[in-house]
């Protein structure tokens, strides 16, 4: 399952899937805006195990300020490719979801935890087993260009994603679920999804950004048309574009801004320091060091999901030495956790057990805790394991979070007798060479809702933990199939518990997706996957 | 004149030669560069049809000569290819950029050559003295100062610290000429300045040094010739045509090596994109800007040399 992955082969620094770039993370959520425009729910409360330096007393939060109109938001981005476009199916790193994000509206948004709000249905519902869903359309939405939204343009926009030939990188999400001869629309307000497999978080597929609707037909995006709250005025790839407000945009009174202007500046240092200069309103992919400098800044503040993305080593489960159960356990408690995450972003990380779902969320087996630090114990697995002189074991990564991650691995392991030879692979040839050819690599993925996660890392095949389960699988399943939320809770929190004590991923923690901003705005809507939504983003 | 027209003819030969050597070798080594852009583009989940077809479609299943033929034959036509990655034109991509980074080198190489060749013949006249050696020492510090620290430094203490200018230069990407976001520039050309200005500075001082100790330097003095008369009429004249020289071979070097400066302060032009591009296994516009910044270098170089030539000789029987 190689094509929702999308250009992760082609050495991409930044996309949907893995948007760590030197220590930083995926994924955000709007915390300590203060105006309570939107839902930022348990995770701005979470107690995590640790803070660090978000524990430090934050300035005295500003009053809020009513939305002020007009405006230009520059924004600055890490990075682009010579394939940014604006066709939102295509969109797979941070410079095409944004796009995607200002120009269309999906059916629904989904908030850093997964609620789900209306965009362009009003209503949605599914049958009893979870195969049939319905959306209801709001009245009234106008296109760019003034033609109205029925729901042959939904159709057609994630059928287009349904072809192959496209090469969308959401096309592993949805391709499972539905095929497009599948797809009704019986009235001009009501599309019907009759799935293949029944899916009861379906809706949270079609919130990606990636399911932007576009006006039926179209084929060319040189000029897109979308419903969204900007209309695009100029778009070069690997440089920047710009968006102008769309004065009918369906949501009424919004956007506050009278036009965003986007650029990339790849260099980490030159991007917080225009933003902390004041020549860049907002940026994204802030890491390292430069979380701190923001934070003490007088002129910016950092914006950030807490759960943004999760860091991983992957060995293969079923073969040697991952697919002794023995030796497993020996290597998860090898993790000092602490010290792991803390080589990856020191003060933007939270530790948890080995699972691709953070405490927050409501999925999470509540009491599941990680395996404890205990190099002398593991020791003692691997000599009942046959292991009498010590592990070897050869680690792959590329430069950054993973090779931060493997590197501090490799010292917590040593007093375990883990002897580990850490490889630092080229970015440019490791998704081709590394990934999936290599049996104990490090990765890291963004945040995806629970269903969507463990379908795409442990449920596809071929996936890099080589993790093949008949009874996780059957648990996913009929999770999946039942739209009981406290069955939905039971099934989720089983899988999860396997995977922490038999799956040979390694996932020492959670790193937070921080953005930086300046003092006057206010109003930046951020979620999981790198979604940001300037809509009632506005400048004081 | 048979003297000009034969300058002139040397000249083209050279040129053309020269040309076509670059095109051959930019060719060969991104032909030779290891990976497969049918892979890097289609991703390791392609077919073996997929992958064919590809092929198939940029013309990498002919014979290498029919490889470069074709290529040679359109470029010639004003055709620099299609981005394997993006499918659009390598033109589109690239021209807008080259605009930019033209732009950002004349800027910088002017301020360069005004500073360097004042700042230089001023110091050769006063050979020895304390102006001199002060020049002499700030050209050292400058020379040995890395170029993405000159940028940095610029950046921090002009743009964030005073905020006199922008820290960075990411809004000139939304035009092709400068005019309209005027202040991106600045910081990037004095940069650039900088980084050129130390050895034509010191190349300038060592030839009005030796300037100065000619004949007919003496001769000028004596007949009461000084100051600013002095060095705009004798000693510029004769100290500058090695100077001149270096400032041109500069100028084209900078076009290709302003991919640090470039990235320092996040300008949208054509060394970033050649770091972009190879790290997107985008060979064809490699290609492109390989052979531009080639192309560019040898035409200045050979255009230089001519230029040279033709004034020399007749100023070494100018009098003084």
């Amino acid at each position: 399952m190689t094509t929702e992955h999308g250009h992760d082969d082609a050495s991409s620094p930044i996309n949907r899937r893995d948007f760590l770039r030197l220590g930083g993370a995926v994924g955000a959520a709007v915390l300590g805006s203060g105006l309570g425009l939107e839902a930022f729910g348990a995770a701005a409360g979470a107690t995590g195990p640790t803070r660090r330096l978000l524990e430090r007393p934050q300035a005295a939060p500003r009053p809020a300020a009513s939305p002020t109109r007009g405006g230009t938001l520059r924004f600055a981005i890490a990075g682009g490719a010579a394939t940014d476009t604006a066709d939102p199916a295509l969109a797979f790193d941070s410079f095409t979801i944004y796009t995607a994000c200002f120009l269309y509206d999906t059916l629904v948004r989904a908030d850093v935890n997964f609620t789900l709000s209306p965009g362009l249905a009003t209503d949605w519902s599914a049958n009893a087993d979870a195969t049939t869903w319905t959306f209801k359309l709001r009245d009234g939405v106008q296109f760019h260009d003034g033609g109205l939204l029925t729901s042959a343009d939904v159709a057609y926009s994630v059928k287009r994603i349904l072809v192959p030939k496209l090469a969308s990188p959401v096309l592993g999400n949805i391709q499972p679920f539905l095929e497009a001869k599948n797809i009704a629309t019986p009235d001009p307000s009501t599309v019907v999804f009759h799935l293949t497999v029944p899916n009861a978080f379906f809706p949270q597929i079609l919130a990606l950004a990636n399911f932007g609707v576009v006006p039926s037909g179209t084929a060319s995006f040189a000029k897109p048309i979308g419903t969204g709250p900007f209309v695009l005025e100029s778009l070069q790839p690997l440089a920047n574009a710009l968006f102008t407000r769309n004065p009918s945009y369906w949501r009424s009174g919004l956007p506050y801004l009278d036009e965003v202007q986007m650029v990339v500046i790849e260099d980490d240092s030159t991007r917080t320091e225009a933003l902390l200069g004041g020549s860049e309103d907002f940026i994204d992919n802030v890491t390292g060091s430069d979380i701190e400098l923001i934070q003490r800044s007088s002129r910016a503040k950092q914006l950030y999901i807490p759960a943004g993305g999760w860091e991983d080593l992957a060995g293969w489960s079923n073969k040697p030495p991952f697919n002794d159960p023995l030796v497993v356990q020996a290597l998860k408690h090898a993790e000092n956790r602490e010290v792991q995450m803390n080589a990856i972003l020191p003060g933007g990380y939270d530790v948890g057990p080995d699972v691709p779902v953070p405490a927050s969320d409501p999925f999470f087996p509540a009491g599941l805790k990680p395996y404890p630090y205990d190099p002398d114990y593991a020791k003692f697995l691997l000599k009942k394991a046959g292991y009498k002189d010590g592990l070897d074991l050869t680690l792959y990564a590329y430069a950054g979070d993973k090779l931060d991650n493997a590197l501090a691995y490799q010292q917590t392991a040593k007093p375990a007798g883990i002897d580990i030879h850490v490889v630092t692979w080229p970015h440019a040839t490791y998704w081709t060479q590394v990934y999936l050819a290599k049996p104990f690599i490090g990765d890291s993925w963004a945040r995806l809702h629970t269903s969507v996660m463990l379908q795409e890392a442990f449920v596809s095949q071929p996936n890099e933990f080589h993790w093949n389960s008949p009874g996780f699988n059957a648990l996913c399943a009929a999770a999946l199939r039942t739209t009981d939320e406290a069955r939905q809770k039971t099934l989720y929190g089983d899988a999860l518990t396997i995977l922490n004590e038999h799956c040979s991923g390694l996932i020492p923690g959670w790193v937070h997706q921080v953005y930086g901003a300046g003092n006057g705005v206010e109003g930046v809507e951020l979620t999981n996957g790198g979604q940001v939504y300037f809509d009632r983003a506005y400048l004081t | 004149m048979s003297l000009a027209a034969r300058e002139i003819a040397r000249t083209a030969l050279k040129l053309a030669v020269s040309l076509v050597a670059v095109s051959i070798l930019v060719f060969v080594l991104t032909v030779a560069i290891p990976g497969d852009p049918a892979r890097a583009v289609l991703g390791k989940a392609a077919t073996p049809a997929q992958l064919s077809a590809f092929d198939a479609e940029h013309g990498f299943d002919h014979p290498l000569w029919l490889q470069y033929a074709d290529y040679v034959s359109n470029l010639l036509r004003g055709n620099l290819g299609t981005s394997y990655a993006s499918s659009v034109s390598v033109a589109s991509l690239v021209l807008p950029r080259l605009c930019r980074t033209l732009f950002l080198v004349l800027f910088g190489w002017t301020i360069a050559a005004v500073l360097s060749l004042s700042v230089g013949l001023a110091s050769g006249r006063r050979a020895g003295r304390a102006f001199d050696s002060v020049v002499s020492v700030v050209t050292l510090v400058v020379s040995a100062t890395p170029e993405f620290m000159i940028g940095l430094l610029l950046a921090f203490v002009i743009g964030y610290h005073l905020g006199w200018l922008p820290t960075d230069s990411s809004s000139a990407g939304f035009y092709d000429v400068p005019w309209p976001a005027l202040s991106s520039y600045v910081l990037p050309s004095i940069a650039v300045a900088l980084t050129i200005s130390p050895y034509v500075t010191r190349l300038a001082r060592a030839n009005a040094r030796e300037v100065m100790g000619e004949p007919y330097i003496r001769a000028a003095l004596l007949r009461g010739v000084g100051g600013a008369r002095l060095t705009a009429r004798h000693v510029l004249p004769n100290a500058s045509p090695p100077v001149v020289n270096a400032l041109a071979l500069q100028f084209a070097g900078s076009i290709g090596g302003v991919v640090v400066t470039e990235t320092v302060f996040g300008f949208p032009g054509i060394g970033q994109l050649l770091v972009q591009a190879v790290g997107e296994r985008d060979l064809a516009v490699v290609q492109a800007i390989a052979l531009i910044i080639g192309g560019a270098y040898v035409v200045i170089n050979v255009l230089a040399d001519a230029v040279v030539r033709l004034v020399t000789p007749r100023l070494r029987g100018a009098q003084a």
